[in-house]
């Protein structure tokens, strides 16, 4: 079994999904409104830009900033996404987790 | 001279006017205020002074809840037989039209504390264009609670990213001392 390149948190994974789900228009706050609409918990700035920074010190993510906006007093945009390293990561994990739900069924059913 | 009955509507405006004019010339102000009340017969307010620090806040607040309910009238208008209070309502108008409304600054310093240069643009933006979306849905006071949330929730990872970027350099530098001796 190939083993993955790097250990993620399970907020990690969520924001990775998020970038993914946002495309072209992942940023700040449509991240954070997708995390908060997928999990129904509220998350705050600061919690998701140090997991944005620690995703891209671990090189799963690229980001670019943007232009500024009137909307946001002037200030700039910082637009993420998701190499393709992180991409076949997130698979691994979701495989192995795959596996683990069908050796519970296993277990369960003996 | 017949005198007529004050009105806390009246003491209100004398001062809001004060306040207004704080910035230019108080005493200057104050004393033409009180010439101009006495020849409109509003004797009482020879003994107007300075409103004090709170008295300022509170008049503040009034006088942003006022326009908030004034919002829809055609103020000019209404008010152009008053020329000065159509004065200190156009200009706070004005005031309100051409800069947003802005986050509480007080919190906007503290993340500003925690955050690094290089992210501090884009996480206070983040914050003040969300800011701008609970603002047109609730209310200014609702959108600054909303906005303190955040960054006391905020605050706490951040910290924590701090002190784990410190513990690394102190662990670094033990590491270093070693190799060397």
């Amino acid at each position: 079994m190939k083993k993955p390149s790097s250990y993620i948190g399970e907020f990690e994974e969520l924001v990775l999904l998020a970038i993914l789900s946002q495309g072209e228009n992942a940023y700040g706050v449509t991240i954070r409104q997708a995390l908060e609409q997928a999990t129904a918990r509220s998350i705050t700035v600061g919690s998701l830009y140090t997991t944005l920074s620690r995703l891209e010190e671990k090189g799963l993510v690229e980001s670019w900033v943007g232009e500024p906006t009137a909307e946001r007093g002037g200030r700039a945009k910082r637009h993420y996404k998701v190499k393709g390293s992180a991409q076949s990561l997130l698979r691994e994990v979701q495989e192995a987790r795959q596996r683990l739900v069908g050796l519970r069924t296993l277990g369960a059913m003996q | 001279m017949k005198h007529k009955p004050v009105l806390d509507e009246q003491i209100f405006e004398a001062e809001v006017k004060v306040l207004l004019g704080e910035q230019i010339a108080d005493q200057i102000l104050l004393s033409q205020l009180k010439t101009l009340l006495h020849e409109k017969g509003y004797q009482q307010f020879e003994s107007l002074t300075l409103p004090n620090r709170f008295r300022r806040n509170a008049l503040r607040r009034a006088v942003r809840r006022r326009l908030s309910l004034m919002q829809e009238k055609p103020l000019l208008n209404e008010f152009s037989r008053d020329s000065w209070r159509a004065q200190w309502i156009a200009r706070f108008r004005f005031a309100k039209r051409d800069v947003p409304s802005r986050p509480p600054l007080n919190a906007e310093y503290i993340l500003y504390l925690f955050l690094g240069k290089e992210e501090r643009d884009e996480v206070i933006g983040d914050l003040i264009e969300s800011y701008g979306h609970v603002l047109r849905r609730f209310s200014k006071r609702h959108a600054d609670i909303w906005f303190y949330k955040q960054v006391v929730g905020s605050v706490l990872p951040l910290f924590r990213r701090t002190l784990l970027k410190v513990g690394a350099l102190v662990w670094l530098g033990r590491v270093l001392r070693r190799l060397i001796s």
